[in-house]
């Protein structure tokens, strides 16, 4: 069975390679970006199946990015994480919020349910 | 209204006020006064020297409900206030936190450590969880959505209930739900279930030798205050709270738990409660033929959606009447 893809999107180094790395030992593939403007650069050029955005980035916020790659592609799913503890405004457009302080097991269960989501969609469409 | 006396400000008696009118003229402020049926009522007084110094025209505005309304605006200020730092803490602490944590999940499960620094590692992600639980717990109120919805009261006990039922069935605790409406209220689904969370947490812990559980969910009405609404009543036939304890539960940091305990979750249940408008309280009883403590969460309109039916708020307290012998109310 081959990997899923998660582009990760953390404007901050450190959370940004722990994040990478413990998704990688679950068996992800992951590619990580340092902005909202990197992220839908690598989208453009690349195949994800799921992107994990970190919220509060500057230039461009979690929610800003899921609304562009919705606009572009309603079907790649968004999976915001946050350190805050209030929902951001505009959510509307990710699949799932989690919040950071739940840890790496419930990340994984929000990752694994929104991806198998995504994918008896498409495979419903395609048969 | 009948006043049956007046109680001065601290700065000022009958005999000073007398000598403000009699240099002055006139003098205004507020009184505390108390009518006949023995309600404290605070007026705006103005009072001024009539009729050549011979009377005394007083004036006096009833202002108790604009000053309860007022207090109330500053308290919902103060709270909204803390809800923001609240939040700035929990984005400084939650993320550094996030990292500790990915970064003892990764070194844990690392094939190059030996036994002894695995352990190592291990006591570290342990003592970290109970901080992540902490922080969870006073700032990690994280909303599913802005507005409040509709909370279905015992589908939400139900819920938490599934969560525990592995401790209930090992622990032999017996479970009686009592479930008298569907219970409606409005609010955020994450803050009533860390309410009841905690509520048959500690109902459950403080059965370790088996025992039994009853949670009751009926519409009610207070004819002291006359206000209607449902209660939530989590009964246990554990250990029971001792009584110089008693006074202490709702307090930060108390814990009878040693080390497990937080000590937060009674007052941050209570405090939850209270943004509701409503009320906490409970009864132990301890005896030799077995100790009962029942704790009782009371949600006033208008977070209520529903009144499908009314009972007396005496019928519901049918769980801690039977308490009563000898055993106090604390809230």
């Amino acid at each position: 069975m081959t990997k899923s893809v998660i582009l990760c999107v953390d404007d901050e180094e450190i959370p940004r390679t722990l994040r990478r790395l413990i998704l990688q030992k679950q068996g992800y593939e992951v590619v990580a970006v340092g902005s909202g403007k990197e992220a839908l650069e690598a989208l453009a050029s690349a195949h994800f199946d799921l992107v994990l955005t970190d919220q509060m980035m500057p230039g461009m916020a979690g929610t800003e990015l899921a609304r562009q790659i919705k606009a572009a592609t309603p079907t790649r799913p968004v999976v915001i994480i946050s350190g805050v503890n209030e929902l951001p405004a505009d959510i509307s457009h990710a699949d799932r919020f989690i919040s950071k302080i739940e840890g790496p097991e419930a990340l994984f269960k929000g990752i694994a349910e929104i991806l198998e989501r995504y994918q008896n969609t498409e495979r419903s469409m395609t048969k | 209204m009948q006043l049956l006396q007046t109680r001065f400000p601290d700065s000022l008696d009958a005999d000073g006020l007398a000598d403000v009118l009699v240099l002055g003229g006139k003098w205004h402020g507020n009184l505390r006064q108390v009518a006949r049926n023995g309600q404290n009522v605070i007026v705006a007084s103005r009072q001024a020297l009539k009729a050549d110094g011979n009377a005394i025209l007083e004036i006096n505005r009833d202002i108790t409900t604009q000053l309860k309304t007022e207090d109330a605006l500053k308290r919902a200020d103060r709270l909204a206030a803390m809800g923001r730092v609240a939040g700035i803490i929990a984005h400084e602490i939650n993320n550094p936190l996030e990292a500790i944590t990915n970064t003892f999940y990764l070194l844990a499960g690392h094939p190059s450590l030996d036994d002894e620094a695995r352990d190592y590692a291990r006591l570290g992600e342990e003592e970290l969880h109970r901080v992540c639980h902490i922080t969870r717990q006073t700032l990690g109120f994280y909303r599913e959505s802005k507005d409040p919805v509709d909370v279905s009261l015992p589908k939400l006990l139900d819920d938490i209930l599934d969560l525990h039922s592995r401790p209930l069935e090992v622990g032999n605790i017996a479970l009686d739900r009592q479930y008298r409406t569907s219970g409606y209220i409005q609010g955020f689904p994450v803050e009533l279930r860390q309410v009841f969370l905690n509520l048959i947490g500690n109902a459950v812990q403080a059965m370790p030798d088996g025992g039994q559980l009853r949670l009751r969910v009926a519409d009610c009405h207070s004819s002291a205050s006359r206000i209607s609404g449902v209660s939530v009543s989590i009964t246990d036939t554990g250990t029971g709270i001792e009584p110089e304890q008693a006074q202490h539960v709702f307090e930060p940091f108390f814990t009878t738990k040693s080390t497990k305990g937080t000590g937060l979750g009674l007052w941050i249940s209570k405090g939850i409660v209270q943004k509701y408008g409503g009320t906490i309280h409970f009864r132990s009883l301890r005896r030799p033929g077995g100790n009962i403590t029942c704790f009782r969460v009371f949600f006033p309109d208008p977070h209520r959606q529903t009144y499908p039916k009314s009972v007396s708020i005496a019928e519901n307290h049918t769980n801690c009447v039977e308490l009563a012998g000898g055993s106090r109310v604390y809230d």
